[in-house]
């Protein structure tokens, strides 16, 4: 991990901008520090001198200024620094937001977006290799995302306001004090010159050593530190066998041994602080002690012994600051770091079709796959292959197939959340045109615009993401600028106008985060009055009725039958419950050739 | 060992006190502790005093003799400041992690009393409420010592200032006062607008990237996702605005601070060179307190990040206390507990209410069950009927507020509940896994049981050819949560587990939950088989296996509204049937 991070410089311009007032600050904050130095040992001279308060009042009224000064300059750059960092997590934030959702962003609030990504450019990373994982919805990264993106990248704030400023008076004022040392007293300088470097050289050593000790112990650390969460957690099975008394003992047993193996940790962990606060304070009892002596034999004026007695301990104090604000501040740089980390990762290649945007007629569609498979990019069994079947309007299939076989696998295709690894999959006009030669008028899949593919799927994930918005707000999901009365129409044919009247505030309730005030029957039926809504030829439908009550499901398979009525439809289930249902079933197997079967 | 349950629950007290409260029994290594912060904190300051006394003194051209003993403490300063400094921090690090050690058994203990399941059931109050648990280390590390560290140099420094001109050790102490207190409580006050303001903002913007990120499909597939995408922007660009905004405010502090110590350098010199000009103090004495107070301020230096930190410190103690002073939800069994334990294994249930507060909705509202000796009986119902709460009952996790539950004619609610545990057990529902080896995990129900017990009941739920294909066998590290495992062999091994304690009733709470279509059916005709011959109540909401069981009782919002055999109910009307009709 370095203390600077180039990335972050380059990336964000507010970043550049702290940088740079950082710097002036710190200059004027040395040279404050220079004068105060030179004001104290001159007053306190010349008073030992005898020379009376009048005669020195100018010095120290100029102390009084300076202390003015640097109080004024510590807040400005405190606050200044908190602003930087603000405007810096934000760029940061709107890139990684744009980068995994594959989205555009309007320029961030300091007018420096970065370019963001085109629409119609590559599908976003969470998208690739999760659809297969039987539900469609959600990734096990967009929790680490949202961590990382709000709580993660605050601890920037430290990094920027705490910890960058330290470092800029870490190469400032040691050079500083150094040269008007040398200027004033050259052995003093001498013993600074010699005991400064050796601080980083010997914390380096000490951190290498902790590092390598720390990594050997991380394994046992942690299987100890996380005995107490298991412990708590398993709190109800302990007590159904009647050993939940005998597990106190046995925590203070594992505490302690944490204890005893963290302890051992830090003592060699603490020794890096203590070369530092040790070689720092040496050397300015070396310094003290030897101008001391000096100054008894004449060879030096009363004045300047002061004036490095002063400075002799600032030029350690700003590298012992930065150490003590170093793990703080790191934890921001690693919050950053993994978000270039996610700037940097390959987009998936499901998007395309921009380049040569064929041409497909509005109006009903035919999709025919032929030999489809999807190997995920990593894994060694596809999670799909050899699929073939044809949607034809008006017409509804039936995919089933036990878990592994890839048929939420095969609907993600069919939405464009990845491209088949295998095989092809084309679209054509329901009535191929009579000029067309015979070809019935099929294009790839992949030459169709995305989000113009995307508009003629109606789509009923297993497991519908429902936003903490009204009710209302839910259904218009796919249109956005339907009017009232076509929402309640929708959602009187998904069989969802009687419990929504009945919720508190109708339409309008906020349905809590992901829906969690509705049944998950009920938010089936949300779904679907959001494919009612949709209106669109073609719809998919995963898992319609599994782990419903026989209420719910009962009110669901009205709905899905009503739905799936004149369009094209495709019902993901395990069960062959639907079979009556539907047109015709197609049976997958895991990485063998599914084929039609007449029903 | 177990720490002393000490002070009585005092709702009132600010929790951190309370949290400072824990440390008591190890208060004399906090005492040694602090003792070495202060000389290593003293070291500092006095050896910039002692240095300036020194070079004053040899300014004068004085006799070596006169200033050897200066030059040896300075020295030896030099030194002791980073030794005791380090042994300072190796002493309260280990002093806290004992602490620690004491608050974990006894927030451990509170919990095991307290009913274990309704309280807890979600995944994160356990993980947040083992992290304010382990706050209390941070508090008194990083929060109770270097305050009592700055008070005892604090006062060293200004006694000492006073000897040498009573007007700068005053001057000395209010300096100190105001930068070590006044300064560091307005700014973590000042803080507080902010920091709410901000915590708002913050939770916007957040549930607008749950939003997008986790309904990222459904967003793409219905193409609203650049609409998702706008509302993250606007919500980033208020919090961006509020915290630009208030920057303003959060630099008082720094700047507050350094003014401050400005300032107090200047009255001193001020002093000083007045009192030289008076003859009221020697030219050696001034210099000497004019760099004592330069050096000073180090010691009130990392009281601004205290200050910050106690308010979170504060909210982790207050929660903590929360559950410290939850009362029981099983009453101790009166003394002289009923006499002989039950003989019989058929199971009773008469009249069974339950609810969880008077204002709440009875969960059980008069429930009969009766599981013969040696059968098989489900309860099947919908989500929230109250069959979770019937487990808790018979595990004893709660008390009944009406109603018997008896076993083999003896009832089992007033007993203790490790005697009732004895003869009841089975499988809670997500029965945890610990993160350990397979056969501590199983050992956990017979801690004597051999090998060949463990392998026999494996063989018995089917799970003995897995664990033998496991790289270790029996002992395989099965994962944090078992992990390792796939959800069917976790219930399998939560049977096992069941069986190896040899109860007289097995209660299987929802075993199939959290497992696909396909291996549900395998699982519950094995857990079933292995059952065999037990007293067996499956608590289940779904189909599976119910054939296979001797009666059925359907319960709906805490009442039993069916009742009867798997081909009786299937022949009547009702919520069985209509269950069996869906696709």
């Amino acid at each position: 991990m370095k203390p600077l991070d180039p990335r972050l410089v380059r990336g964000a311009r507010a970043v550049r901008v702290h940088l740079a007032a950082t710097v002036a600050t710190g200059t004027a904050v040395t040279g404050l520090l220079l004068v105060q130095a030179w004001l104290l040992a001159h007053t306190i001279a010349g008073a030992t001198e005898g020379r009376g308060a009048a005669d020195l009042a100018r010095a120290v009224a100029a102390v009084a200024a300076v202390a003015v000064a640097r109080g004024l300059l510590a807040y400005a750059a405190e606050a200044a620094a908190l602003r930087s960092a603000a405007l810096a997590k934000s760029q940061l934030r709107r890139r990684l937001v744009a980068h995994v959702t594959g989205a555009g962003l309007p320029p961030g609030a300091g007018g420096d977006s970065p370019p963001a990504p085109g629409p119609g450019g590559a599908d976003p990373v969470w998208l690739s290799g999760a659809a297969g994982s039987g539900s469609g919805t959600g990734t096990p990264r967009a929790g680490e995302l949202v961590t990382l993106a709000t709580r993660g990248l605050d601890a920037l704030d430290d990094y920027f306001a705490r910890y960058l400023p330290q470092l800029v008076l870490a190469v400032l004022v040691p050079v500083a004090v150094l040269a008007v040392v040398a200027g004033a007293d050259l052995l003093s300088a001498v013993i600074i010159a010699v005991t400064l470097p050796l601080i980083p050289v010997f914390m380096a050593l000490v951190g290498m050593h902790t590092q390598a000790r720390t990594r050997r112990q991380w394994r046992l650390l942690s299987r100890l530190g996380g005995h107490f969460l298991d412990v708590v957690e398993g709190l109800p099975t302990l007590a159904v066998f009647r050993r939940a008394k005998a597990q106190a003992t046995i925590i203070r047993r594992i505490t302690d041994e944490h204890r005893r193996t963290t302890m051992a940790t830090l003592r060699v962990a603490f020794l890096s602080a203590f070369v530092l606060e040790l070689l720092a304070t040496l050397a300015v009892a070396l310094v003290a002690v030897q101008i001391g002596i000096r100054l008894m034999y004449g060879m030096l004026d009363f004045e300047t012994a002061l004036l490095v007695l002063i400075l002799a301990p600032e030029a350690y104090l700003p590298l012992r600051e930065v150490g003590a604000r170093f793990h703080a501040s790191m934890e921001g740089v690693a919050a950053a770091e993994e978000v270039f980390a996610v700037l940097e990762e390959e987009r998936g290649g499901a998007g395309g079709g921009t380049a040569a945007a064929a041409a497909l007629p509005d109006g009903p569609v035919r999709v025919r796959l032929e030999g489809v498979g999807l190997t995920y990019p990593g894994r060694d069994v596809p999670a799909l292959s050899g699929a073939d079947l044809t949607l034809e309007p008006g017409r509804t299939l039936l995919l089933t197939g036990p878990s592994g076989a890839g048929k939420s696998t095969l609907l993600a295709l069919l939405l464009r959340f990845a491209s088949p690894t295998a095989g092809r999959i084309e679209v054509g006009p329901a009535d191929p045109p009579d000029d067309d030669g015979g070809g019935g008028g099929w294009v790839p899949l992949d030459a169709v615009p995305a989000d113009r593919w995307r508009a003629r799927i109606a789509w009923v994930p297993q497991d519908p993401y429902l936003f903490d918005a009204g009710v209302e707000d839910n259904i218009r999901l796919g249109a956005p600028d339907a009017g009232r009365e076509e929402v309640r129409r929708a959602a009187r044919l998904a069989e969802a106008d009687g419990f929504i009247a009945a919720l508190p505030d109708g339409y309008a309730t906020r349905l809590g985060e992901r829906g969690a005030r509705l049944s998950a029957g009920q938010r089936q039926r949300i779904a679907l009055a959001r494919a009612f809504l949709r209106d669109a030829p073609i719809v998919l439908l995963d898992e319609p009725t599994a782990h419903l009550d026989p209420d719910n499901a009962a009110a669901v398979r009205t709905a899905v039958l009503r739905l799936l009525k004149g369009r094209c439809g495709l019902i993901v289930a395990h069960d062959t419950g639907w079979a009556d249902a539907v047109d015709g079933v197609v049976r997958v197997e895991p990485a063998r050739a599914g084929t039609e079967v007449p029903s | 060992m177990t720490a002393p349950a000490a002070d009585p629950p005092a709702p009132g007290r600010d929790p951190l006190l309370r949290m400072a409260a824990l440390a008591r029994p190890r208060g004399g290594r906090f005492a040694l502790g602090v003792l070495l912060g202060a000389l290593a904190t003293g070291s500092g300051v006095a050896l910039l005093s002692v240095a300036a006394w020194l070079i004053a003194t040899a300014a004068t051209h004085p006799p070596l003799t006169a200033i050897s003993l200066a030059v040896v403490a300075t020295r030896a300063l030099g030194v002791s400041r980073g030794v005791t400094r380090y042994l300072e921090r190796l002493v309260t690090h280990d002093a806290a992690f004992r602490t620690l050690a004491d608050v974990r058994v006894r927030v451990y203990e509170r919990l095991a009393r307290t009913e274990p399941v309704r309280r807890f059931r979600s995944g994160d109050l356990v993980t947040r409420l083992v992290s304010d648990t382990d706050a209390t280390q941070d508090l008194l590390v990083r929060g109770l010592t270097p305050p009592l560290i700055a008070l005892v140099t604090g006062g060293a420094v200004v006694v000492f200032g006073t000897v040498l001109l009573e007007p700068g050790g005053l001057l000395l102490a209010a300096g100190l006062l105001l930068a070590g207190v006044a300064v560091p409580l307005a700014a973590a006050a000042m803080g507080r607008g902010p920091g709410r303001r901000q915590a708002a903002a913050r939770g916007e913007l957040s549930t607008a990237l749950v939003d997008t990120l986790y309904g990222a499909p459904d967003l793409v597939a219905y193409g609203a996702m650049d609409r998702a995408v706008d509302r993250v922007a606007a919500a980033d660009a208020e919090l961006t605005r509020v915290a630009r905004r208030d920057a303003a405010l959060l630099g008082f502090g720094a700047g507050a601070t350094a003014l401050i110590t400005g300032l107090t350098v200047w009255a001193t010199l001020l002093l000083g060179v007045s009192a030289v000009e008076d003859g009221t103090l020697g030219p050696i004495p001034m210099a000497v307190l004019v760099l004592t107070a330069l050096a000073a301020f180090e010691i009130v230096a990392p009281l601004p990040a205290v200050a910050a930190r106690l308010g979170a410190v504060r909210a982790s103690g207050r929660r903590l206390f929360d559950v410290l002073d939850t009362p029981p939800a099983v009453a101790p069994p009166p003394d002289g507990a009923p006499a002989a334990a039950p003989e019989g294994a058929d199971l009773r249930v008469r009249g069974l209410r339950v609810r969880y507060g008077p204002a709440e909705p009875w969960a059980l509202d008069g429930v009969d069950v009766d599981v013969p000796a040696g059968r098989t009986v489900a309860v099947l119902g919908p989500s929230g009927a109250g069959k979770s709460t019937l487990a808790a009952v018979l595990f004893r996790f709660r008390d009944p507020d009406a109603g018997t539950v008896e076993l083999g004619g003896a009832d089992i609610t007033g007993r203790p509940v490790d005697d009732a545990r004895r003869v009841v057990a089975g499988v809670p529902q997500d029965p945890h896994v610990f993160a350990s080896t397979l056969r501590e995990n199983l050992r956990l129900a017979r801690p004597e049981a051999t090998d060949d017990d463990l392998w026999a009941v494996l063989r018995r739920v089917r799970l003995a050819g897995d664990a033998a294909a496991m790289p270790q066998g029996l002992d395989t590290e099965v994962g944090s949560h078992g992990t390792r495992l796939s959800g069917g062999m976790r219930q399998r091994l939560a049977l096992a587990r069941a069986l190896l304690a040899a109860p007289r009733l097995l209660v299987l709470d929802e075993p199939t939950a959290h497992l696909d279509p396909d291996t549900r059916d395998a699982v519950v005709a094995d857990l079933l088989d292995a059952a065999e011959g037990y007293s067996t109540l499956l608590i289940t909401h779904d189909l599976a296996g119910l054939d296979r069981v001797d009666d059925i009782y359907v319960v709906a919002e805490g009442r039993v509204v069916q009742h009867g055999t798997h081909t009786a109910l299937l022949s009547r009307d009702g919520w069985y049937r209509d269950a069996h009709r869906q696709p």
